[in-house]
């Protein structure tokens, strides 16, 4: 259910988690890496808890999610699926989100954006992990092919 | 509502983000290039393909999107409120003139089409 086409994007591209409430109010929160577990297909998303608060109150509401993954190329793919828990951040997450976030970090640095600016937002340290079963994935690269599901 | 302080993030020298939903309750999460100011209290989108996004608000008004100050990296959150599409004037070819200048520069010409600049009602916006 998570294609290996979409690796790349999930490891080196920028990560936005959304969710609805039961009134179809919607809210999201930036990523700060991404744990891919093909086998079961479940994605863990580390995001700060302090960023959150809304985002898991919609998420207890309905469980429903969509997280986009963007690469500065303009790839790019939206993974839909069902929330299953909220887990504490291993030392092996705490070390893969280190990984990811240094290589946002060169990249919005790479494209003219301040070390500062990039720091503030990447330079911070996630301390929890949201997991949900994918059951579609959509790319989302601009373009007439944009929202087509991939393997329908 | 929308003050000096959040127009750099209006400007599209970094992507902001918007998250819809259906009226079946199915949220989407997208990128897309540029929110753009049109007063203080409204800001439009433009309207290119018939996507997920298009399609929730004409079920469901209701958004949420995150600018960011290229400068800072400093984001606000807007809710926003869908009200009106403009196939024409001012805003329409501002935004259809842009469009064309970042499709060039991203070697998308011909991809990018504006169809309509749509304008949403700022409900509130949170640093």
């Amino acid at each position: 259910m998570i294609p290996d086409l979409t690796l790349s994007a999930l490891e080196n591209g920028f990560g936005h988690f959304g969710v609805a409430s039961n009134n179809n109010k919607t809210r999201h929160v930036d990523t700060l890496g991404v744990n891919v577990d093909s086998k079961n297909s479940t994605l863990t998303c580390y995001v700060r808890n302090d960023e959150t608060k809304e985002v898991l109150e919609f998420l207890n509401e309905s469980g429903r999610i969509s997280f986009f993954v963007g690469m500065i190329t303009h790839e790019a793919y939206n993974f839909k699926g069902q929330f299953v828990e909220v887990i504490n951040l291993s030392r092996d997450d705490l070390e893969a989100s280190n990984i990811y976030r240094n290589k946002i970090i060169d990249t919005i640095t790479s494209i003219g954006m301040s070390k500062e600016g990039a720091l503030s937002k990447y330079g911070i340290i996630p301390d929890i992990g949201i997991k949900f079963k994918v059951d579609k994935v959509f790319v989302q690269t601009p373009g007439p092919d944009a929202g087509k599901e991939i393997g329908e | 509502m929308i003050k000096e302080k959040h127009l750099p993030s209006l400007q599209g020298m970094f992507p902001s983000w918007i998250t819809s939903c259906s009226k079946d309750g199915e949220p989407n999460t997208t990128v897309i290039s540029q929110i753009w100011y049109v007063d203080e209290k409204h800001v439009a989108l433009s309207f290119q393909f018939f996507n997920k996004t298009k399609r929730n608000i004409s079920e469901n008004p209701y958004a949420y999107a995150t600018i960011s100050d290229p400068s800072t990296l400093k984001q606000y959150n807007l809710e926003l409120k869908f009200d009106h599409a403009e196939t024409e004037g001012d805003l329409f070819e501002e935004m259809d003139m842009k469009l064309q200048a970042i499709a060039s520069m991203t070697g998308m010409t011909g991809i990018f089409k504006l169809q309509a600049a749509d304008v949403y009602e700022v409900l509130s916006i949170t640093d």
